[in-house]
């Protein structure tokens, strides 16, 4: 390439320009790899982190049926059976004798002072 | 598809796959390019291969973990930057060395030292980011996108620092011819 101009041929100078010797790197042998590594690694990026929060949310999040979960809290209906050995009879409540009645005690007056 | 055909980025995910070729590949498409603005920036240009090696050697730890917002050759010139400033800050109370033609060697070795020489004195004047424009558009022939991409300005101020870069440049350029 000819070119009259002092900066295109500076620039065409400039581009021809090697590196004189090819590069010889000694790169250090890459550690392998473990399972563990790679999770944690995982771990720091955004989308992987905020998809393991959405799934530990799903995992603990109580997803009950509100209608089932009302159901839960009543006593259970007795069976036909059950009621039919139940006593007709109601329970008798035992009347405390006059004995074992408590004796009233007669509020204390307050000492009048004489002086 | 051959690797020359492969996009930086296809192959940095393949050198992060395992794949140590890619990795040359990314270092034989470069090494000129890092090796040559090295040769500019550096007090010393004799330690532009170094730099370059410093560079790649910086490159196969740091692409392990790159996230492709930028381009590959970004995130090497960066690094070369950060590389040379390293270099120059232990020599930056010497002189700028434009004597490099001391160094005995073959003809094709002196043309290099000599238009390295040269392209060093001429931008070296220039301010820092009028001299960056012009090594990475007119120089190393980059497009104004990717240049305002590099250096993290828009293409409209890319455009502005060339105009202002060339023309001093230019006037620099007839002084020595004449």
């Amino acid at each position: 390439m000819n070119n009259s101009n002092p900066l295109d041929r500076l620039v065409d100078d400039y581009r021809q320009i090697k590196v004189p010797d090819e590069l010889c790197i000694a790169v250090p042998e890459r550690e392998p790899t473990s399972i563990w590594h790679g999770f944690f690694s995982a771990l720091g990026k955004p989308a992987f982190a905020s998809l393991l929060l959405a799934a530990l949310i799903l995992a603990v999040w109580p997803f009950d049926d509100p209608q089932q979960a009302a159901l839960a809290q009543r006593p259970p209906v007795p069976s036909l059976s059950t009621l039919a050995s139940l006593p007709l009879s109601r329970p008798t409540v035992a009347t405390p004798s006059f004995s074992e009645l408590p004796t009233p005690v007669a509020p204390k007056t307050p000492k009048r002072s004489i002086l | 598809m051959t690797d020359d055909e492969c996009s930086d980025e296809d192959l940095v995910r393949q050198f992060r796959a395992g794949d140590d070729r890619a990795f040359g590949c990314i270092i034989r498409r470069h090494q000129d390019r890092v090796y040559r603005l090295a040769a500019v920036w550096l007090y010393d240009p004799q330690q532009a291969a170094d730099v370059a090696q410093e560079v790649f050697l910086r490159a196969h730890k740091g692409l392990q973990s790159f996230r492709f917002r930028a381009a590959v050759f970004t995130w090497l010139y960066r690094t070369t930057r950060h590389v040379c400033n390293e270099h120059n800050r232990k020599r930056r109370h010497e002189p700028f060395d434009e004597d490099l033609l001391q160094i005995p060697g073959p003809t094709a070795d002196l043309h290099r030292q000599q238009t390295v020489a040269k392209v060093r004195s001429l931008v070296r004047q220039l301010p820092e980011r009028q001299r960056d424009a012009l090594l990475l558009r007119q120089f190393e022939g980059l497009s104004v996108k990717d240049t305002a991409h590099i250096m993290g300005c828009r293409e409209g101020t890319v455009k502005a620092l060339l105009h202002k870069a060339m023309a001093s440049l230019k006037s620099k350029l007839e002084s020595i011819d004449e």
